[in-house]
């Protein structure tokens, strides 16, 4: 595990450490069997063709588990992450990497909560954010109560 | 065209699931499935020492009670199909191995824009994800989108 980050140490425009994955269909075979999503979309090619994909795709759900990770490897042992909202734009495919991505945008101070707001995305390797979303998770403070 | 819907679904509990009991096994599976590695989600002895004193699941792992378990069985149906927009995901409390989770939805809120592509629908279905002590869990708001 990383250092614990406290409020303290992350200023507006702050870059979360990007987490890179790079999914296969094996990948979304696991993930239809351990979450229970059996959409053919995810793992019958033939099926998905038939949809009018242009194969099969990443788990809306699967995506936002990678964001999920991107944010609780960031808020540590001692934050929490509090919410976490993605927009399914772009679909994304097997065989290809894709980075999740974070930037501070806001920060403030409620009652006892350090509060942290980020942007994050997740972008394939064109570099497009196929699946923007936002994020806040609740800090450990420097501060003494 | 206009959505037709009886305005009276709105905020109404269309579905309460019965409770599925969460394992140890299913968190470690969801990991690995993930590429998940922390080991507070998969060691029992790492997650004695970390913050919750037992094995927790991941944030996410809150959005598999949707799938397969529980696909919406009731979901009001609207327009022609539609698809999945996104989620927005509030975490209250984490999940423990051995929970008993509920998910109870509701019509969160339903309205209609005209955009660039033409007249589209937009519906959010909110779940509370209950445990065992009938302790909020999560809230997840399931967005879609379809043309109308």
């Amino acid at each position: 595990m990383a250092k614990q980050i406290y409020f303290e140490d992350v200023e507006v425009g702050y870059e979360l450490t990007p987490l890179e994955k790079n999914p296969t269909t094996q990948q979304l075979v696991k993930y239809a069997g351990a979450s229970g999503d059996y959409y053919q979309i995810h793992y019958d090619k033939d099926f998905a063709l038939a949809n009018k994909l242009p194969g099969v795709i990443l788990h809306g759900a699967l995506k936002n588990a990678f964001l999920g990770q991107l944010m609780t490897d960031f808020a540590g042992t001692e934050g929490w992450l509090r919410k976490l909202s993605v927009q399914y734009r772009g679909m994304d495919l097997p065989g290809s990497k894709v980075t999740c991505k974070g930037v501070v945008k806001a920060k403030r101070v409620e009652g006892n909560d350090h509060i942290v707001e980020c942007d994050i995305w997740l972008e394939n390797a064109k570099g497009e954010k196929t699946t923007p979303g936002s994020a806040v998770v609740i800090l450990p403070s420097r501060a003494p109560r | 065209m206009t959505l037709d819907y009886d305005p009276a679904i709105i905020g109404k509990v269309f579905e309460e699931t019965d409770p599925v009991a969460v394992s140890a096994q299913e968190i470690k599976d969801f990991c690995a499935a993930i590429g998940e590695t922390n080991p507070w989600y998969t060691d029992e002895e790492a997650a004695r020492k970390g913050p919750y004193g037992e094995i927790v699941a991941p944030p996410m792992f809150v959005l598999t009670f949707r799938n397969g378990r529980h696909f919406f069985q009731n979901i009001p149906r609207f327009g022609k199909g539609g698809f999945d927009a996104g989620r927005d995901v509030e975490f209250v409390n984490p999940v423990h191995a051995g929970d008993r989770i509920t998910l109870v939805s509701h019509v969160k809120e339903i309205y209609e824009k005209t955009g660039r592509s033409g007249a589209m629908y937009f519906v959010t279905i909110r779940s509370t994800v209950k445990n065992q002590k009938n302790e909020v869990v999560a809230h997840i708001d399931h967005r879609f989108m379809g043309r109308l």
